[in-house]
């Protein structure tokens, strides 16, 4: 029996088996299908509007020239998310992203308290996301805001799903800290540049 | 005390990694590890409530435009925004503006290679006959992301790009200062019809006066490179466009694009 999920890939399939053929339309679609998610992921972990815009543009880029390679073994969104994050990652570690809460402008307009109220809890979660560690908030952004099941974060960051817990894990340490959910605790350790890796992750099985 | 878990370490016991001796005799450590329990969740719970950012429209735009078939020779692909793949100018339009001279500010040339190419893609006839009003930079600069294009973008509008790029930029090797013209892979897009056949490609088809500001011949992460900087649709950005030696209508070959701050 197969799930809505598995028709999306079943589809998500065909679009790229059709653009290796050569179909001009396809790719285009597919990106169209998924676009708003890889956006949020891209945002988030990198944090900077213009440097998610261009990590964005250079994975997509990269995924329409690599899709022939494309083998299969992972879902057609997995594979997409991996070409995103990696390209963020590799963008946050070269140039040491200086790293922002997103724009502003590219929130809807407020209007009611209780609507306000919930926006400034969001803010302030995005900017506590957005001071964690890259490896972290990259986890994080997958699992808990992306809802991605944990193995196919994993997939996605090329790292076992142990490692990916722990990244969850240690980012929401941290970010409880931050947000006062976890007051008078132990003291996080120190943030290491961002873009960088966490020594010292456990789950490496 | 210096033996109890710090965050890190209860944050491994809750992602499933062995308890150690310790918590299991330490009520301290392990009210820790309860609490730290509660605020994960409600961490969690946080994070699922981030209202999802919309997709800016310039951003779909440079998304759109990655759909376009690629080059059928050489392997370049476009990596464009809409106005490059649903905002061309029509052939013949664009041949009327050209024979007129109206488009990018044309200008009678003097003694450039007239008569080298009476004809060129397209259809459009006469645009080697006149000049492209446009500061023309020719660094040999090796670009390889968008903040090096940004930060070189105040030179190159002033035209003074030349000796202050060279200086702060790696150059290709044999690619530096005034290559020989049978060597130069840039060459057809210093010849004026090459250039702009390749500008019909990124000028928008429904503002004529919109005109490139700059080029500079240069590459791109080690590949023969034309940039192109024109003007944006937003008022402090500007459009930045690398484009590979085969850049035409016909002929998308677009390297890279960046919206860069106006200087």
């Amino acid at each position: 029996m197969t799930g809505p999920d598995d028709d999306t890939d079943a589809q998500d399939r065909a679009l790229v088996a059709a653009h290796v053929a050569g179909d001009p339309d396809a790719f285009t679609t597919l990106v169209r299908r998924h676009q708003d998610r890889l956006w949020a992921v891209a945002l988030r972990t990198l944090g900077s509007r213009e440097d998610a815009a261009d990590a964005l543009q250079e994975a997509l880029l990269s995924a329409y020239r690599s899709a022939a390679g494309y083998r299969g073994e992972a879902r057609v969104t997995t594979w997409l998310h991996r070409v995103v994050v990696n390209a963020c990652l590799d963008r946050a570690r070269r140039n040491q992203v200086r790293l922002t809460v997103p724009l502003p402008e590219d929130r809807e307009p407020a209007d009611p308290r209780d609507r306000l109220a919930e926006r400034e809890t969001a803010m302030e979660v995005e900017a506590a996301l957005a001071g964690l560690p890259a490896d972290q908030r990259a986890a994080l952004v997958l699992v808990d805001v992306q809802g991605l099941p944990v193995d196919e974060a994993a997939a996605v960051l090329g790292v076992p799903a142990g490692t990916v817990k722990s990244r969850c894990s240690r980012g929401r340490a941290r970010l409880a800290v931050q947000l006062g959910h976890l007051r008078n605790r132990p003291t996080p350790p120190a943030v290491p540049p961002a873009g960088t890796s966490t020594s010292t992750e456990g789950g490496a099985a | 005390m210096t033996g109890h878990l710090d965050l890190d370490a209860l944050a491994d016991v809750l992602a499933g990694e062995p308890a150690s001796d310790h918590l299991a005799g330490c009520d301290a450590c392990q009210a820790d590890l309860d609490a730290l329990q509660v605020a994960s969740a409600q961490v969690t719970t946080d994070l699922a409530a981030l209202p999802a950012p919309a997709l800016p429209d310039d951003v779909a735009a440079r998304l759109a435009g990655l759909g376009t078939p690629p080059v059928a020779s050489g392997g370049t692909v476009t990596t464009l925004p809409a106005r490059r793949t649903t905002r061309w100018l029509p052939a013949a339009a664009a041949a009327v503006l050209l024979l007129g001279g109206a488009a990018f500010g044309l200008t009678r040339l003097g003694g450039h290679d007239a008569g080298s190419s009476s004809t060129s893609a397209g259809g459009v006839k006469g645009a080697d006959t006149a000049e492209i009003d446009v500061v023309r930079n020719s660094t040999g600069t090796d670009y390889t992301d968008r903040a090096a294009l940004a930060a070189a973008v105040p030179q190159l509008l002033a035209g003074s790009a030349g000796a202050a790029l060279s200086m702060q930029a790696p150059t290709t090797p044999g690619r530096g200062a005034a290559p020989k013209p049978a060597a130069d892979p840039l060459a057809r897009l210093r010849d004026n019809a090459g250039l702009a056949e390749c500008l019909l490609a990124l000028l928008p088809a429904d503002d004529p006066s919109v005109r490139p500001l700059a080029l500079d011949y240069a590459s791109f992460k080690g590949a023969p490179a034309m940039v192109v900087v024109l003007p944006s649709s937003l008022p402090r950005k500007l459009d930045v466009f690398v484009v590979g030696p085969g850049c035409s209508r016909a002929n998308d070959s677009t390297l890279f694009y960046a919206s860069v701050d106006k200087p």
